[in-house]
This record gives C-alpha cells, sequence and structure tokens, in this order.
C-alpha cells in the first residue's frame, strides 16, 4: 500500500512488549471511537499473530523487531505486520479438526483459526525483510465515511 | 490476571477469573490455577464473566486442566463468559468439550452429565 499508515508501532520481538502493543491500539481505538466489537477483533487477531511471530520466530533467541502498520479507510480497517523472524505463512496452514472430545483436544493451530475467524481477510507475502502478513476488518457502521485521520 | 477460590454448594469449587487471559495473563495464573483444578477430584465452575480478553493461549490453559480433571474423575465448567469471550470459545469448539453453562441451574446440569 502506497498511502502513509494512520499508525504504526514497532516492537522488540519479546513477549514483555505485548502491553505496548495493546495500548498503542486502544489508543488508536479510542481515536477512531471504533465499536467494541470491532476494537476486539482487531486485538484478538493482532494478540494472536504477533504472540506467534515472537515465540516461534526467533527461535535462536536472537533479536528481532514486529512491525504493525494501521491504516483507516471508508468500512474497514488494515492491519499489516511485518517480522524478520523465520519464515511462516499461516494462510498456508492446515488446521485439525475441531476436537469432539477432550481426549483429542490438541493446542496446534487454535490461534490461525481465530485470526481466520475474526479477520475478513488474511493475506501473507514473503519478502526481503521477512513475514509480511495482512489482516483487513471491515466495519460496515462507518462504510459512509473515512476514518482516516493524522494520528501524528 | 487475578484468580479467587470458594467452595460453593455440595462440591462444586469455584474459581472466579478476572482480566486479559492473554499470554502474559495466563502466565500468571496457570501454576496455581492447575495445582486448583487438576490435582484432586472436583466438579470446578470455572466463573469467566470477568475475563475480559480470552487468546488461544488461555484456552490451552483451560483445556489441559478440564484434561486432567477428567482424568481424576471430576469435571469443569466454564460459566457466565460475556459475549466476545464466548465467540473466541466457540469458534474453536470448546463447547463441545467443555460445557458453557450461564446460570447454576445448568452448571449443575453440565456437572451431572460430563
Amino acid at each position: 500500500m502506497a498511502t502513509e499508515p494512520s499508525s504504526q508501532i514497532v516492537l522488540d520481538a519479546q513477549l514483555a512488549q505485548l502491553p505496548q502493543l495493546e495500548h498503542w491500539l486502544h489508543t488508536l481505538a479510542g481515536q477512531f471511537a471504533w465499536p467494541q466489537s470491532l476494537i476486539h477483533r482487531i486485538d484478538l487477531c493482532l494478540t494472536e499473530t504477533v504472540t506467534n511471530v515472537i515465540s516461534y520466530g526467533y527461535p535462536d533467541g536472537r533479536a528481532g523487531a514486529v512491525r504493525i502498520r494501521l491504516w483507516t479507510h471508508a468500512g474497514q480497517i488494515e492491519v499489516r505486520i511485518d517480522d524478520d523472524g523465520t519464515a511462516f505463512d499461516p494462510t498456508s496452514y492446515v488446521l485439525p479438526a475441531l476436537p469432539v472430545s477432550l481426549a483429542d483436544a490438541s493446542g496446534d493451530g487454535r490461534g490461525i483459526r481465530l485470526v481466520r475467524h475474526f479477520a475478513d481477510e488474511v493475506r501473507y507475502r514473503r519478502g526481503a525483510p521477512g513475514n509480511q502478513l495482512t489482516l483487513v476488518f471491515r466495519d460496515p457502521d462507518n462504510a459512509g465515511h473515512s476514518g482516516s485521520r493524522d494520528s501524528g | 490476571m487475578e484468580m479467587a477460590v470458594h467452595d460453593l454448594e455440595s462440591g462444586i469449587l469455584g474459581i472466579d477469573l478476572s482480566g486479559r487471559m492473554d499470554i502474559i495473563g495466563t502466565q500468571q495464573i496457570d501454576l496455581k490455577f492447575t495445582a486448583l483444578t487438576a490435582t484432586r477430584k472436583a466438579n470446578v465452575l470455572v466463573d469467566l464473566s470477568n475475563v475480559t480478553f480470552m487468546a488461544s493461549i488461555g484456552i490451552r490453559t483451560l483445556i489441559n486442566n478440564a484434561k486432567a480433571q477428567k482424568l481424576r474423575g471430576g469435571s469443569m465448567v466454564l460459566y457466565r463468559p460475556n459475549p466476545q469471550v464466548e465467540e473466541v470459545l466457540k469458534s474453536t469448539g470448546i463447547q463441545a468439550i467443555i460445557p458453557i453453562a450461564h446460570d447454576i441451574e445448568a452448571a449443575r446440569g453440565a456437572f451431572g452429565s460430563g
């Protein structure tokens, strides 16, 4: 996307940075007056994605960075997560069947399932710096105007 | 996250969770939650009404301890999640393996069926 994002944040690839992500998102949500359901969807998908990147993208413990950019458009919000960790495409991950008993409930893929459920679009691209995941959230209640604003 | 424990009627162990059940919040309660819910046989009622956010790591903790409790002959019921948390639980199929109840009568029935 050629336009400047409405806002962005860069995190060290450490789980202790997650509260900063939450604070950034909720500050934006207040500025743009997003409805609670939309805030929750974005919060959940970002939390799952960034937690996964930090937990598995840097297995050797090396330092890394995760950049999150967000664009607001009329009726939708686009979030792009770039990281320089291990290549991983969550859009091609084959989800296991939903569990039918406690005994067969595994821990695999639940976060990816949540992202696919709560985001309206999920796109992946492997570029020169690393992984790039784009999430789109539609907000039909605000389709009539652009929420764009200079957030400084 | 915070956790409170209290004995309810006739053998039901009530555990009230509150806060954000992401990886950081879950780590804060995980050991104590496991000690309470998975180390002795009980009917465990996990009150989620004050859980504001549920991530996959939180669901994993619930499943692991429900699984351990079942092996001991007890069971777990999830109680009064808010609509957003309930949608997260249902979108991952949890209601099929750990009952979700919104009133105490339904919870009693769920323990009975477990």
